[in-house]
């Protein structure tokens, strides 16, 4: 009787044991699991795609919190970020009236004055690799507290401002809101500002092109984009802002700032950020979405017309001369990228 | 087996040494989150398949199979996302390996950032190279259309030749990997220049544009390659290769160690259930005896039930044996009191009709009888009085045993004043003096019957005083929820082994003739406190005094009828 229960004993022990074996023991590989590819793209991406296009069309607007965006939008228009409550972020990038931008050839900073480089238009800037022409902000929020604190543009300082807008109760709420318990910072302000800027996406005609309806552009316009593509433009105005995604030498084919004269720190583009003489007379290149709409063009506002802008680029980066009738096309294609905020096309009120 | 009873201080310290040992193995066996892990791997993978996209793009850029950068800058961002994940993942891995897994992020981040950067100069020669490719064949064989369209010349011949070499010879130089051609195309580019000035202007220009472009072309090729080899040659697939074996390592390192855990586990569970085996066993043998042990003591217990049983009927037997008898006497003592009062009752009349008639001979006869005939006269009434005193005793104490008590409140100090005129003259004769305490209670009992024993007992001081100033006191105090009275005398006390005798009936004490008396009134007296369920006591020391007490209890006055 003993010598059974001692059998029945062992036999249970060999059970547990091997249930424990069993339960706890890991596999020492783990599963290689395949990382998922990136998202499938829909159906007229994937065209625009097996196209090849150069130019790509706007993607659908981004999931914003439409607390934040409002938010945005008044600190975008608050003069109190700047150091004597006259300027706000809209002086220069004035998104009723100028198409984003203030349409002059170096921007009016604080008390008058005069800024360095020519104000880009705010509309699809979040598209951007890189902000400012130097590219030396990497995101929309960094970029935000540039012109906030820069001397000749707002010349403020953050404390200043959160105790200006900490006197509004409006904002104390709105923040509140959007952000949660705690005083108001600069974070919660630039972030608040880009959330708004991020909302600032102008379809265009040009898109519904792209997207396959090919009534969208009159003839000329068509030809105009076939010489864009056939001239080289599309090698560095290119992609979804066509521009903003790369850094191009500022007269490549030929010398502009020997041309130009009269060479500023500004002019030495993306050095000012690296300090590498490779990087001198570089600059980000500007998208082209609303450039009928946002004249002077280049970093030094230089170019008053389009047609200048485009001789300008024939002669300094393709190394080509451009008829006047190509020229003609070209601007009547770029015209066509101009989009629409809000429901409306965007506008610019001539002065 | 009895020591067990007891839970000792030694096992219960083994107890919880085993299970905190156990809890601990439990834990550490469990190894490493396998989800976690499987998460990192995955990241790892992300990075490598968004690094080998990354180059493969930036191939495609260089041979114009990709027409522009998004999907580089895409590529780029999900780099940096991935490698941002990985870092926030870095809190589940410990030990070594963290620092090790550290400073290879720290590594990948800062290859990262190289490569941006040498990819945003590629971006830029590679934009400015295509352009010129663009254009470099176009502005040629607009060159050479334009030869074509000159008349025939030696010198046009010559100069269709070298454009056509050139043509070819840079758009070779653009293919080869090799810059071998490079001197060539410059040798012809220099003999292009000097034929350049026999042209008119427009195509001079031409020209100039041409080898323009055709030395953007060998300039920026050269570069575009290069940055091409060095971004692909950067390391950043062997990093993230790395990568995946440190956490792999990690992971297998934290394995094994479960691992060991795991077998001492196993082998404590082994232990355990050994030590279980065992203890059952030892369980079984005690249980065993236990049952023995029980059914020995079920056999005694029975048998002393048994036994008790036979006791306790015999009790039960006596008892109402007792009780019958007791019955019995109760039954007897009643005839006995019947008796006593009809006798007496009985005796009474014949009695007075002897006292009568012995009156009417003394009186009628008084003149023909003698003194000594009137002497027996006499003493036929006294003794015919004597007897009738008797009776009428006898018939008091039956009466307190038959007739119940008339409870009313009364004042004791009231009544004793009472009786103090009543034994004035007699308290006078042998100068008695009464005190009474002046605080005497009102008490719930039966007037008459209290008031016969408080004068029975004062009758008695009085009838035995022998001192020349002889005092009798009268007092009371509370005891136990009853009153506590007594009388006092200092008169010449009584022996101790009468105190109980006296209250019987027809006990005196001295001589007969010496005092007056049937001898029943201390009997009537202990029965009225009976009745009253109270109790009667002496005290008393030869020559100075006797003190009586008896208690009265406190009753309530009963609801008047």
């Amino acid at each position: 009787m003993k010598k059974q229960l001692f059998y029945a004993g062992w036999l249970l022990a060999l059970a547990a044991g091997s249930f424990c074996v069993w339960r706890f023991s890991a596999p020492s590989a783990p599963a290689q699991k395949q990382a998922a590819l990136p998202a499938a793209t829909s159906a007229s991406e994937t065209m625009v795609a097996l196209l090849n296009e150069p130019l790509l069309p706007l993607p659908a607007m981004p999931d914003l919190d439409p607390r934040k965006v409002s938010l945005g939008r008044r600190l975008f228009h608050d003069p109190r970020l700047s150091k004597n409550n006259t300027i706000s972020c809209a002086s220069c990038h004035n998104i009723q009236t100028m198409a984003g931008a203030d349409g002059r050839k170096l921007s009016l900073g604080i008390e008058g004055a005069l800024g360095k480089v020519n104000a880009p238009t705010v509309f699809n800037s979040g598209l951007n690799f890189k902000q400012f022409w130097d590219g030396r902000a990497a995101t929309l929020e960094e970029q935000v507290h540039g012109p906030v604190t820069n001397s000749l543009e707002m010349g403020a300082q953050w404390p200043d401002v959160i105790a200006k807008l900490g006197q509004d109760a409006d904002y104390v709420t709105e923040f509140k809101t959007s952000y949660g318990e705690g005083s108001i910072t600069p974070d919660m302000i630039t972030d608040a500002i880009a959330v708004f800027e991020r909302s600032l996406v102008t379809p265009s005609r040009f898109d519904r092109y792209l997207l396959g309806d090919k009534t969208a552009l009159t003839q000329r316009e068509q030809e105009g984009y076939r010489l864009f593509k056939e001239h080289g433009c599309v090698a560095c105005h290119q992609g979804v802002s066509i521009g903003g995604n790369m850094f191009q030498t500022m007269g490549k084919m030929a010398d502009y700032f020997g041309d130009r004269g009269n060479i500023t720190e500004s002019d030495m583009g993306r050095f000012n950020v690296t300090k590498d003489d490779r990087d001198k007379y570089k600059f980000k290149v500007p998208g082209l979405r609303n450039v009928a709409l946002t004249p002077p063009y280049f970093h030094d506002g230089n170019a008053a017309t389009l047609e200048e802008a485009i001789q300008t680029m024939a002669k300094y980066q393709l190394g080509a001369a451009f008829t006047d009738e190509e020229v003609g096309l070209i601007i009547e294609f770029l015209k066509s990228l101009n989009g629409e905020y809000d429901g409306k096309p965007l506008e610019k009120s001539s002065e | 087996m009895n020591q067990r009873t007891a839970f000792p201080l030694k096992t219960g310290l083994l107890i919880a040494g085993i299970v905190v040992f156990v809890s601990v193995m439990f834990s550490q066996s469990h190894g490493a989150d396998l989800k976690r892990h499987n998460e990192r791997m995955e990241k790892v993978q992300q990075l490598k398949q968004s690094d080998v996209l990354l180059n493969q793009d930036l191939l495609k850029l260089r041979f114009g199979l990709v027409s522009n950068f998004d999907s580089i800058r895409s590529h780029m961002q999900n780099l940096y996302a991935s490698l941002a994940k990985l870092r926030s993942e870095q809190s589940s891995v410990t030990g070594e390996s963290l620092t090790q897994i550290d400073s290879r992020l720290a590594r990948l981040d800062q290859l990262f950032k190289e490569k941006e950067a040498s990819i945003e100069e590629f971006s830029e020669n590679n934009a400015t190279l295509n352009n010129s490719l663009r254009y470099f064949p176009t502005l040629t064989m607009r060159l050479v259309n334009w030869v074509k369209s000159q008349p025939a010349s030696e010198s046009g011949q010559r100069l269709d030749l070298s454009l056509n070499e050139l043509l070819s010879k840079v758009l070779v130089y653009n293919l080869n990997a090799s810059g071998e051609l490079k001197p060539e195309i410059e040798r012809l580019l220099e003999k292009l220049a000097g034929n350049a000035a026999e042209l008119p202007q427009s195509a001079k220009t031409d020209l100039q544009l041409t080898a323009n472009h055709a030395k953007t072309i060998l300039q920026e090729k050269e570069r575009v390659d290069e940055l091409l080899k060095q971004l692909m040659a950067m390391e950043t697939g062997t990093e993230i290769d790395g990568l995946g074996a440190d956490f792999r390592a990690f992971q297998t390192g934290i394995e094994r160690q479960a691992g060991y855990y795991r077998f001492g586990l196993f082998g404590m569970s082994l232990m355990l259930v050994g030590a279980t085996v065992f203890i059952l066993l030892r369980l079984r043998e005690a249980g065993r005896a236990l049952e023995a042990a029980n059914a020995t003591l079920e056999k005694r217990v029975a048998e002393r039930t048994d036994e008790l049983s036979l006791v306790n009927e015999q009790l039960k037997q006596d008892q109402a044996t007792l009780l019958e008898y007791s019955k019995r006497v109760e039954d007897s003592n009643k005839e006995l009191d019947d008796f006593t009062y009809t006798v007496s009752h009985d005796l009474k009349e014949p009695l007075r009709s002897l006292d009568a008639f012995a009156k009417f001979l003394f009186d009628d006869y008084a003149e023909k009888l003698d003194e000594e005939a009137k002497n027996y006269i006499e003493r036929i009434r006294a003794n015919s009085q004597y007897m009738k005193k008797l009776v009428e005793d006898l018939l008091e104490v039956s009466r307190v045993t038959k007739r119940p008590n008339e409870l009313e409140p009364v004042a004791i100090a009231k009544l004793v004043d009472d009786l103090r005129l009543r034994f004035e003259a007699a308290m006078q004769q042998k100068h008695v003096q009464l005190m009474v305490d002046a605080d005497l209670p009102t008490v719930v009992c039966d007037r008459v019957r209290i008031t016969e024993v408080i004068a029975n007992l004062i009758s008695n001081g009085i009838k035995y005083s022998d001192k020349p100033e002889c005092i009798i006191s009268v007092g009371c105090e509370e005891a136990e929820g009853a009153w506590k009275f007594h009388v006092r005398d200092n008169g010449p006390g009584i022996d101790k082994q009468y105190f109980d005798k006296i209250f019987e009936m027809f006990q005196r004490l001295g001589k007969k003739e010496e005092h007056e008396g049937t001898g029943i009134g201390l009997t009537i007296v202990k029965k009225i406190i009976e009745k009253h369920k109270g109790r009667i006591w002496l005290e008393s020391t030869l020559g100075q005094g006797t003190t009586f007490y008896f208690t009265i209890p406190k009753v309530d006055m009963p609801a008047s009828p």
